[in-house]
């Protein structure tokens, strides 16, 4: 798509310039030192999904923030634009305190956001709202923008009727036609197919290259989609999760329209991904397993030791990809891996590192590869598989400290409410609730504890845990 | 890319130009002959009158539809009231969370307030502030209506607002929306299909009450506004049986009307209001919907009239806004601070008002009635509980089997789902009396009639939602349930109980809610010169009442509101979490 030239720009840009020397661009928005924590319902755990965070949004730039999800990625896009508040730090608009919503924002939804009861049309002309244009100017602004993106013809159609890339176009319209300083995209591809992303991704490219609203002077997005970034961002920032922080940035010089095919697009691609399994996938475990030595009580609140999070991954997850290492029968990198398994690199990585942390496979740099224990399991029997699994959770601090607290605890059985205010206070970055559901799951296959869903109550099981299971079903 | 498909109206509108044709002369002498009504109607209601001499209700039947748009015109009023009261308390509740803490069990406790025994109050309130004229009883019955209708709206409308996608809230955020256009553009929308059903039902359950209020006994005196109520009434006291099937008729018609001319459109109208982003399953449809769409006068009305209003309505919010934002930029502590003083010394002087006037009659209560009476009453309340329980499990024996059968079958139920709304639309207490001829005649004693006579206006309720339920099944598990051979019981407890079991919660609630407002009229029941009385507390609320009792009408009520919000929290509440955590499928 050309753009018609009454939409160019006459005179030439002067963002490339700021581009190439960033000392010199002007700083749209910037989270400076900012954390966002939410309490829990009715006083449970609260969750800390963001801890001391800069972001500077320059003039001229194409920022994209990198992060699995869960990691704390919209929660800054929300920040910036004035749709939630730090619970520390500060939002700065040009240099000045954010109040309210931000005025120079637009943003583009992952669900569209779009309202069904309103048409194309409707729907785009939302995005003149806050400029307060009306009749015949309004009307050809929300025409101009819907030629612009490509939806000429459907003006009078309901979201309903529209493909999945046709409803994105009118969030890109929408959000054009309220002529936005800073265009914000909450991983706007991601609910598309690939080709209809891919597609949309390189129109949104050449908008942005040539500018396609005057007042446009960056766009900041958000996504898990590490080709994505590198195929759109000048800059990449990093995220890790629990919780949420800044960890890299990586500068993204190759000229636009970029060659995915292309050696220097492959050693970029590279570099974000050695940053991202730097991190996610140290080769230096963070906690080394005590011996297998169950800790006195009270130990969790000692905290000269640190206790390792378990990933919220399920059981058959981590077979799987043991499976799946088994019929390759060589190393894996976790890249190929996401790609061959359709997940996004975070969900890979998740469980690669449970497996990992369980001892079934080792990952030197990115890539994966069973350990011997790893063969092992998967040759055993159902029985087998249990108690090797038993075993391995066992080594793990957070099980050990678990069995410790629920053996003390009277009839061995504990709320599950205070069960996750002990999770929240042992690991506050972590949402319990999900750590809660984790540690049901792999305590069951283990058969080491169960959750009794109608007393809301987690116990301790003991030898030949079958017997007492079919007595209470009958019962 | 799938082609499109124009609804007709825009189809319509590409066209253009001037269209008359005759739907529009119809639609024409209708909104004129509806205006012309409101106007004679209107006028009669300020009607005087003279308790020595009232003016007789005539049983000719010609009368009859005059008598029905008087009543319609009652239920229109109460309606528009609700709404109003609806879309106000629920936009604050849901958008103030200190509020909240407050309004939402204001409204459980309303809700729970049986309404009939509040009708000797509210009238000899209201006549005193119409003296000398019908107004006071209109606006008593008028009242009533909307106290049976407003509270499930309310509460319908609150849960649409909060749960509106967040997203979509966002968009309106940040492209900077103003309240107005907040309001009309995503809240109203997104919560119109359900304040559509909800409205729908609770206008079925005001006839109910209009058919009570029309008529009514306070201090001995014999009140009767002219209506379709009062009209039966009349035919009853007379024995005058023809005029009194022309009286059921004429209901009946009405409610079918409502049905087809009012409700199924705007319900086929409000399917563009969904928010599932996908098209899909069988959109609703209504005839008369699709003639209205044929109109260019309603498309001419909406387009010019419409819009400038929504132009003018954006103006003014607009400038709100900007009032608002200005004021609180050159004085922003000072401005908040004044309008958080007047908003605690308004919420002060209400709550200290109602403590005070609670003080006044709990102190009457205490002077009036020995502990032996109050006792007593208490213990009438257990029969009246006794009564609505043993309503709920006989209605729930019987229909739950008939209404699994209709469910299972698409085409039955596509028929008789309507059917089971209507009956449960159509005020029974206009056929109370008949039913007790018929008690008299076969000496049953009134004890266990009246829980027939409950039985006659609640048990719908369980039956159409034991039929949605059982049209909810997934089709897997009914083919995984044959695949497996389950059948007969144990089929009914795998599958169908546990399926329907949050449907039949639903409409538990609703029918065991109405038995206790039904006691009011089912324990006591008049046939010509014939009295029949029920040991219990609804009958004990009607005799206070008709002696004008004050006190005992005030500790009564309180009872039966007790009574009723302990069984909301002990059974109910239990049982509904039950059905939303374990038995929601999918």
């Amino acid at each position: 798509m050309r753009l018609p030239s009454f939409l160019r720009p006459a005179q030439p840009l002067p963002e490339t310039a700021a581009a190439r020397d960033p000392a010199k661009a002007e700083l749209l928005i910037e989270l400076h030192r900012a954390s966002k924590s939410y309490e829990g319902a009715d006083g449970g755990p609260g969750v800390t999904v963001l801890h001391d965070v800069d972001v500077e949004v320059r003039e001229g730039e194409m920022l994209a923030l990198l992060g699995q999800s869960g990691s704390g990625k919209s929660t800054i896009l929300r920040l910036m634009a004035g749709l939630s508040r730090p619970t520390q730090g500060t939002v700065l608009r040009h240099g000045v305190p954010l109040s309210g919503v931000n005025p120079d924002v637009a943003i583009v939804f992952q669900s569209f956001a779009l309202y069904p009861w309103l048409t194309v049309e409707e729907n785009v002309a939302i995005g003149a709202i806050k400029r307060r244009v009306e009749g015949p100017d309004a009307a050809e602004e929300v025409q101009r923008a819907i030629d612009l993106i490509g939806l000429s013809g459907y003006e009078n159609a309901y979201p309903k009727q529209l493909s999945g890339g046709m409803r994105q176009r009118v969030g890109f319209a929408r959000a054009l036609v309220a002529r936005p300083e800073v265009l914000l995209m909450d991983e706007a591809f991601s609910a598309l197919d690939i080709l209809t992303a891919e597609n949309l991704r390189t129109e949104v490219v050449r908008l942005w290259e040539d500018r396609a609203t005057a007042d446009l002077k960056s766009i900041f997005f958000v996504t898990h989609n590490i080709e994505e970034a590198v195929s759109m961002a000048s800059r990449i920032l990093v995220m890790s999760s629990h919780p949420g922080r800044i960890t890299t940035e990586i500068v993204n010089p190759l000229p636009y329209p970029r060659d995915t095919n292309a050696a220097s697009f492959a050693a970029m691609m590279d570099k974000v991904r050695d940053a991202i399994t730097a991190l996610a996938l140290p080769d230096q475990p963070e906690e080394r397993p005590p011996g297998g030595e169950v800790p006195q009580a009270g130990v969790a609140a000692e905290p000269a030791q640190r206790i390792e999070s378990i990933p919220n991954v399920s059981v058959a997850q981590i077979v799987g990809l043991l499976e799946i290492l088994e019929a390759s029968q060589e190393t894996i990198n976790v890249f190929d891996l996401s790609a061959r398994i359709a997940k996004e690199f975070g969900e890979t990585i998740a469980i690669v590192k449970a497996a990992e942390m369980l001892d079934l496979v080792d990952t030197p740099k990115d890539d994966v590869f069973m350990m011997p224990t790893g063969w092992y399991f998967l040759a055993a029997a159902a029985p087998q598989r249990k108690t090797l699994f038993r075993q391995a959770i066992m080594r793990l601090r957070l099980f050990q400290i678990l069995a410790a607290r629920l053996a003390e605890a009277p009839e061995e059985r504990m709320s599950a409410d205070d069960l996750k205010e002990m999770l929240a206070t042992m690991l506050p970055y972590d949402t319990a609730e999900n750590l809660f559901q984790t540690i049901v799951a792999w305590g069951r296959f283990a058969e080491i504890l169960d959750y009794d869903q109608d007393a809301d109550e987690v116990f301790l099981i003991h030898e030949e845990p079958e017997a007492p299971a079919d007595a209470k079903e009958e019962a | 890319m799938k082609p499109l498909a124009y609804p007709p109206a825009t189809a319509h509108q590409l066209e253009g130009g001037w269209r008359f044709t005759w739907v529009d002369l119809v639609v024409l002498l209708a909104i004129f002959g509806l205006l012309w009504a409101l106007v004679v109607l209107g006028g009669d209601m300020r009607v005087q009158f003279d308790e020595l001499h009232p003016t007789p209700l005539s049983l000719d039947p010609w009368y009859i539809p005059y008598y029905t748009a008087r009543t319609v015109l009652r239920m229109l009023i109460a309606f528009c009231a609700s709404l109003l009261f609806t879309l106000a308390w629920g936009y604050v509740a849901a958008h103030n969370r200190r509020a909240r803490r407050v309004m939402l069990p204001v409204l459980d406790i309303l809700q729970s307030v049986p309404v009939l025994g509040f009708l000797s109050v509210t009238v000899t309130g209201f006549l005193a502030l119409f003296p000398g004229s019908l107004l006071g009883v209109e606006c008593a019955a008028i009242f009533a209506i909307f106290t049976a209708q407003a509270w499930n709206m309310t509460f319908g409308f609150y849960h649409s607002l909060v749960t509106i996608p967040a997203e979509l809230r966002e968009a309106a955020r940040v492209y900077r929306m103003n309240g107005w256009q907040r309001f009309s553009l995503l809240e109203l929308p997104a919560a119109s299909i359900g304040l559509i059903w909800n409205s729908m039902m609770s206008f079925g359950g005001g006839w109910f009450f209009v058919a009570q209020s029309e008529a009514i006994t306070v201090l001995h005196k014999n009140i009767k506004l002219p209506g379709l109520g009062s009209y039966m009434a009349s035919a009853v006291e007379t024995g005058n049986m023809r005029a009194a099937v022309y009286a059921i008729v004429a209901m009946i018609a009405t409610i079918v009307a409502f049905d087809q001319l009012v409700w199924r459109p705007l319900i086929a109208w409000a399917e563009k209001f969904k928010i599932e982003q996908t098209a899909a399953g069988e959109a609703p449809q209504s005839w008369f919907l699709e003639f209205l769409q044929r109109s260019f006068v309603l498309e001419w009305l909406s387009e010019h009239v419409g819009d400038a209003f929504g132009r003018a309505a954006r103006r003014i919010a607009d400038a709100g806004s900007d009032a608002a934002r200005e004021l609180r930029a050159r004085a922003p502590s000072a401005a908040r601070a004044v309008l958080r003083l007047v908003a605690w010394a308004v919420a002060t002087a209400i709550v200290a008002w109602l403590v005070v006037d609670a003080f006044g009659i709990a102190r009457v209560i205490r002077t009036q009635l020995t502990p032996g009476e109050m006792l007593r009453v208490v213990g009438l309340g257990f029969l009246t509980f006794l009564r609505v329980a043993a309503m709920t499990l006989l209605a729930t024996a019987i229909w739950t089997p008939i209404g699994v059968w209709i469910g299972l079958r698409p085409r039955v139920a596509r028929i008789a789902q309507p059917l089971a709304q209507i009956a449960a639309s159509f005020p029974v207490n206009m056929t109370f009396p008949f039913v007790v001829g018929v008690f008299i005649g076969l000496h049953v004693p009134m004890g266990l009639g009246a829980i027939f006579l409950m039985a006659l206006g609640t048990q719908w309720y369980i039956l159409f939602n034991v039929i949605a339920g059982a049209m909810a099944i997934p089709g897997d598990l009914r083919e995984a349930a044959r695949l497996f051979g389950l059948d007969g019981w144990r089929l009914w407890r795998t599958l169908i109980i546990p399926a329907i079991f949050p449907f039949w919660v639903t409409g538990a609630i609703t029918a065991a809610g109405g038995a206790w407002n039904a006691s009011i009229v089912a324990e006591v029941a008049t046939w010509g010169r014939e009295r029949l009385v029920a040991d219990g507390l609804g009958a004990f609320i009607s005799q206070v009442t008709e002696r004008g009792d004050s006190p005992a009408i005030y500790f009564s009520i309180f009872v039966m509101s007790v009574f009723v919000v302990v069984i909301n929290r002990v059974v109910w509440r239990r049982l509904y979490d039950l059905a939303e955590t374990k038995y929601r499928l999918g």
